[in-house]
């Protein structure tokens, strides 16, 4: 009976699940007249979205979500994976800033998993050591990468690279089974499009190794080798754990994309009966996620005056 | 009272139906209380829809301590007379009072935490769709026919052993 220390926490998201957005809520926010519209009817199901402050809102909704389940669950640490890439922005972010000088903390996202005062304090200062360890690092390296090269090329492939691992190393401390296949689809996601992009950019095979993340079931060697060619590539993936991808592997990369995100999505679909453990924890976190993204992409479609249809095409529904 | 080996291996019987009936359902009532609390924090008003369910696995711990209270007055370690004329209870018939309660205390064990988590499962229920809390009691309640059938074959035993040793 380990997984019944989720109990609580599964109760509580079965319960918050009823907040979620159906299908006839997105139709209504799709074909809202106006981004003021949208607002009314987000407010209407229970989220608190200010019309002067809306993506500081959306953040605030986020971090309410991430509180719902830190208070919900034995050990927030084990979930952790679920929101280190916002660690790693929030470094990308801080270097950027700094070498630029400007203010860093106007470019932090949340939620993450350290105070963003202590990375301000790292990067202002060069000095790393008061910063967890998941990220320090990285944060070093990145540092002394960004000082000696005049663009943050190199520090961004540093920091991409350590996020997919640190993702996927979280993941697999986390006891849910769920994640970790969710955080292996996207760190092989990204080698695959990142392999293309370097062979697209005339980029060297050392350097494309070098920004590719070590992902478990995938060679990158192979994948180098054979990423110039669509029928070798598809017979590369076909070999590999993740041969549902070989018809995706050449399409374009937003199609490629949306791919993984629905395939990940239908995975979380077989958590929606489970009374405890993990997973429908992290499946709530991924459906609502969601949610934020599809309403952060509503409201600027609604203040860009974007047609319906172009906006339907945008918004990735999900059905719990 | 003649306390011999048997009248020690009946009421080891008792105490162990008692025992795994009651600990069945402190891990059933348990935890469907961690769901039920979870619910309740986000909606209180669904507070008497989860006590029921809380309440089903909790039957076992009572039909345990039934089986036990009925063995010793069988016995008659309550009245302090302990059948089986001047030698007491034999090893066989202790032994037939032990396995009689062996149902009760197994079944009571198993079936209350399986119910704990039919009932957990309910509480999922209670939490979406609260106008189907009739369906998710009667999932949790169905795991009770098996604790009410090893509570019936465990005293019906008891009975009969006691009719067969004093005649």
């Amino acid at each position: 009976m380990n997984n019944t220390k989720y109990t609580y926490a599964v109760a509580r998201i079965r319960a918050n699940e009823t907040g979620l957005l159906t299908d006839t809520d997105y139709d209504m926010l799709i074909n809202a007249s106006d981004k003021e519209s949208v607002i009314r009817i987000l407010n209407d199901k229970g989220w608190n979205i200010n019309a002067k402050h809306i993506y500081k809102s959306l953040e605030d909704e986020l971090s309410k979500v991430w509180d719902l389940i830190s208070e919900s669950v034995p050990d927030i640490t084990l979930l952790n994976s679920l929101i280190t890439e916002n660690d790693f922005f929030n470094l990308k972010a801080a270097l950027k800033a700094n070498f630029s000088n400007l203010p860093i903390d106007n470019y932090y996202i949340k939620p993450c998993t350290f105070d963003t005062t202590a990375l301000t304090y790292a990067v202002t200062h060069n000095e790393f050591k008061d910063i967890p360890e998941h990220i320090r690092y990285t944060a070093k390296k990145a540092y002394n990468s960004y000082a000696e090269n005049s663009s943050g090329q190199d520090s961004e492939i540093i920091i991409d690279r350590a996020c997919l691992e640190t993702c996927v190393s979280f993941s697999e401390k986390s006891g849910s089974e769920l994640l970790k296949k969710i955080m292996i689809i996207k760190c092989v996601q990204a080698n695959i499009k990142t392999a293309k992009r370097c062979l697209l950019r005339g980029k060297s095979v050392d350097f494309t190794k070098e920004a590719l993340a070590v992902c478990p079931g995938i060679d990158n060697d192979e994948l180098i080798e054979t990423v110039n060619d669509d029928e070798k590539l598809i017979q590369f993936i076909s070999k590999t754990p993740f041969s549902y991808m070989k018809n995706a592997v050449t399409e374009s990369f937003t199609e490629f994309e949306n791919f993984c995100y629905d395939y990940s999505v239908n995975l979380t679909k077989a958590s929606k009966w489970d009374i405890d453990g993990p997973d429908p924890v992290v499946s709530y976190w991924i459906i609502k996620s969601n949610e934020i993204r599809n309403a952060r992409v509503i409201l600027s479609a609604k203040a860009n005056d974007l047609t319906v249809e172009n906006l339907r095409k945008r918004v990735r529904g999900i059905n719990v | 009272m003649n306390l011999t080996m048997g009248a020690l291996l009946a009421i080891l019987g008792g105490v162990i139906a008692a025992i795994m009936g009651g600990v069945g359902s402190a891990i059933g009532v348990g935890t469907v209380g961690q769901a039920a609390a979870g619910v309740v924090s986000e909606d209180p008003s669904k507070f008497g829809k989860v006590l029921i369910l809380q309440i089903l696995p909790g039957t076992q711990g009572l039909y345990g301590f039934l089986v036990a209270f009925l063995l010793l007055v069988q016995i008659g370690v309550m009245s302090g007379e302990i059948i089986g004329g001047d030698t007491g209870l034999t090893v066989s018939q202790g032994l037939m009072y032990f396995a009689a309660c062996m149902p009760m205390a197994v079944g009571g064990l198993i079936s209350a935490m399986y119910q704990g988590k039919a009932a957990v499962a309910g509480v999922g229920i209670v939490a979406k769709k609260p106008e189907e809390s009739g369906k998710a009691i009667i999932f949790a309640a169905m795991v009770e026919t098996y604790a009410v059938l090893a509570l019936l074959i465990s005293i019906l035993s008891i009975f009969s052993i006691t009719s067969i040793i004093t005649g």
